[in-house]
């Protein structure tokens, strides 16, 4: 069955790729890290589109935006060890999913401003959150793959293979 | 099977967290000590002087004075300098 359809994967990949780039290879201030930072936010502004108004309920935010019944319900299945192989995103990586796309969009918005309005070029505050707001992303990245192989081992769902392909065998 | 993966699910997180505690790409201008380093004002004042305007001045993580500010031609510049020469050792402009 399909699970993830090719614009969450390029979205997810892209911002692999994208803040892994960023951080590492192009220091802030070069033009490939303010274009490819716009880029990241255009790949943001399509997978929110499709979390609002797309037609594949795996992706739209209110197929796993998370509430207390749900986490419980979460639990309930792990503890159970009942979680549907057709599983989506579960509660808690929603989580870590909405403080994401947040993060994105706060570093958009500070490097845009640095760099376009001309009064706060150099300016310390967004310099200096922007790069809070970087580690922070890099440490939620670390959460994350930690949560995805822990989530792996205790259901047996192949969660990496799915988030590639796209497909998980029924 | 359960020990063995959060392990590696812990370490693999502990990592990350490591390299997030500033193993950032940047900018590196000398290994000099900071008591040849040109004065912090002397400096300022001598690219005032050429004509730059100064927005914000900054001692950076690798031993540069960097500027963000406008060249003479009002072209908006951040650059980076060998705090020890003056020299520009990286110069981004729009």
């Amino acid at each position: 069955m399909v699970i993830w359809d090719p614009l969450v994967r390029l979205w997810h990949w892209s911002l692999v790729a994208i803040v892994a780039s960023n951080y590492w290879i192009f220091e802030g201030g070069d033009d490939i890290h303010i274009w490819l930072g716009y880029g990241l936010f255009a790949f943001l502004l399509l997978r929110v589109w499709r979390g609002i108004w797309g037609s594949n309920s795996y992706a739209r935010f209110s197929d796993f935006y998370p509430t207390p019944a749900r986490i419980r319900h979460h639990i309930y299945e792990l503890r159970t060890g009942t979680t549907p192989r057709a599983s989506g995103h579960n509660p808690i990586g929603a989580l870590m999913i909405f403080t994401t796309l947040l993060a994105v969009v706060y570093l958009t918005v500070t490097g845009f401003l640095h760099e376009e309005v001309d009064a706060l070029f150099g300016n310390s505050f967004l310099q200096d959150s922007h790069k809070w707001v970087a580690d922070a992303l890099l440490i939620l990245a670390g959460i994350h793959i930690a949560g995805v192989l822990v989530m792996q081992g205790l259901t047996g769902i192949p969660l990496i293979k799915t988030m590639i392909t796209g497909r998980r065998n029924d | 099977m359960r020990r063995h993966l959060s392990f590696t699910a812990i370490a693999l997180s502990g990592l990350f967290t490591l390299s997030a505690c500033g193993e950032k790409v940047s900018t590196q201008c000398t290994s000099a000590p900071q008591s040849d380093w040109l004065n912090v004002n002397d400096f300022q004042a001598k690219l005032s002087n050429e004509g730059y305007t100064i927005n914000q001045f900054k001692q950076t993580e690798g031993n540069c004075y960097e500027i963000y500010g406008f060249e003479p031609d009002g072209t908006k510049v951040e650059i980076y300098f060998n705090p020890v020469d003056a020299s520009i050792v990286k110069r981004k402009a729009d």
